[in-house]
């Protein structure tokens, strides 16, 4: 099983969304897990926490896996306020 | 515009007159170079000659001058004619043009026998007037259904606002003074709150679901009518959120979920049992209230919650808000805050001055910039406790 990268932008909000769920979707339906990479990702909203909720459930479905890299300490904050500390695999 | 077309039509027409007449000079002038000739050669057929050839020739010069003459006044004649007739499909063209300006897209077109530039001019046109009808057609349907669906929004968004429950005010009876408050970003919205008094005791909570619209009211809806069977029966918030989880867990493909917070409040004691699924905690008298975030109402079916308790003394003002509230945008993307929340907190005002105050302030935050984000508050105090006994 591989693992492929995917690259997201500043923000993950309600404006980007459905491209960044088609992106990760592409990845997982080649049967690869996917690496979220979040570095240069400063800000989550719910439409965008729903995105990697979603990766995270079709992933699972797939036998496959979704981790989050690079988490800086404001979306750490947005995961924690949330309740969805832990919820996510890192690497 | 008729007018403008005419005014073309004939100047078109004087203009190849004034060019036929400039041919009919030139041919004047031929005819009297001709003539001139001829009148050439009549002197010298006098002069060699006799008289009698002489006429002959004049007159034949005559003749021929006057046939020349003739030949251009008929055609002339004809040219303005055959102009006439050519353009005169124009006019009816022109007033086709200002009948479909003026919307009867089936104005007549002039009937063209011919195969000329007209005959594609008038295809060209009963093309346009087609087209023009079918996008006409296209755009009442159009605007029909937009009209219908804002319509039905409307509705909608008046029946999302009158679920929600109706304010306590602090009366010499009412022991409790709540109040809350909801602005969608759109018609309808995602965020919630509810509350009502069962066995004595307050229940609560504030919610929002993810997104925002339609499809996040339809998750709200269902959200509330939860709250309101489960809170109904069962005491212990953390069976109640435990349970509102499992409903909203199951089949949720979509994966939308809801941050919720919810509260057991005993008015004659102070005791508040609470528990906190993802939402932001609320606030006790100025302080973040240590509720320690599960996961969201619908991500995870078999999710634990931990409750929380802490006595809220007599007059202590409980604020809950969405994330609408700290997260309100300045058009340069500044987010109203914590900390200015915090700031705009005022221990003696009431429910509804506190609320008023918070809605002022962000207003005045983000100024000219559209809502993001619905924005939900939601102030308790039971400052006006007044026991029976």
């Amino acid at each position: 099983m591989d693992t492929e990268t995917y690259v997201l932008g500043e923000e993950l909000d309600s404006f980007n969304h459905q491209e960044v769920q088609e992106g990760i979707k592409a990845i997982l339906e080649k049967g690869n897990s996917a690496v979220l990479d979040m570095t240069a990702c400063k800000y989550v909203s719910s439409t965008g926490l729903r995105v990697l909720l979603f990766a995270k459930k079709m992933a699972a479905t797939k036998g496959l896996k979704i981790y989050l890299k690079g988490v800086n300490a404001e979306v750490q904050d947005i995961m924690s306020v949330t309740g969805f500390d832990g919820f996510f695999d890192y690497v | 515009m008729t007018r403008r077309l005419l005014h073309i039509r004939e100047s078109l027409a004087s203009r190849i007159t004034l060019r036929v007449v400039l041919y009919v000079v030139v041919v004047i002038g031929i005819s009297a170079y001709v003539g001139n000739y001829y009148v050439l050669k009549i002197v010298k057929a006098i002069q060699e000659g006799g008289i009698l050839y002489a006429i002959g020739m004049r007159r034949m010069a005559i003749a021929l001058t006057a046939v020349f003459l003739l030949t251009m006044v008929v055609l002339t004649y004809l040219l303005r004619r055959t102009i006439h007739r050519l353009i005169a499909p124009l006019t009816t063209f022109t007033q086709a043009a200002d009948e479909v300006a003026r919307g009867n897209l089936q104005a007549k077109l002039p009937e063209i026998h011919s195969n000329d530039e007209m005959y594609y001019l008038r295809q060209s046109f009963s093309t346009m007037q087609q087209s023009l009808a079918q996008q006409m057609e296209e755009l009442k349907q159009v605007n029909e259904a937009k009209g219908r669906m804002e319509g039905e929004l409307k509705v909608a968004r008046d029946m999302q606002l009158s679920m929600l429950p109706k304010a306590y005010s602090p009366t010499a009876d009412s022991r409790l003074d709540i109040y809350g408050s909801l602005t969608p970003a759109r018609e309808v919205g995602g965020d919630l709150y509810d509350f009502f008094v069962r066995d004595g005791k307050l229940f609560f909570c504030i919610g929002d679901v993810s997104g925002k619209g339609v499809p996040a009211a339809l998750v709200m809806a269902q959200t509330m009518c939860q709250f309101r069977i489960v809170a109904s029966y069962i005491d212990d918030v953390n069976m109640i959120t435990t349970y509102i989880n499992k409903i909203m867990s199951d089949g949720n493909d979509t994966m939308v979920f809801v941050t919720f917070f919810v509260g057991v409040l005993d008015p004659s004691t102070g005791h508040l049992e609470y528990c906190n699924a993802g939402h932001n905690k609320p606030l006790v008298n100025g302080q973040f209230l240590d509720a320690k975030p599960g996961l969201p109402l619908g991500v995870e079916e078999n999710a634990t919650y931990e409750a929380g308790e802490c006595e809220i003394p007599v007059g202590t003002m409980l604020f809950l808000y969405t994330d609408g509230l700290t997260e309100a945008m300045t058009e340069k993307h500044d987010m109203f805050g914590s900390q200015r929340l915090i700031g705009n907190l005022q221990s003696d005002l009431d429910c509804k001055a506190q609320i008023e105050r918070m809605t002022q302030a962000v207003h005045d935050f983000v100024g000219d910039a559209p809502q993001s984000d619905d924005l939900t508050m939601l102030a308790i105090k039971y400052a006006y406790l007044k026991f029976d006994n």
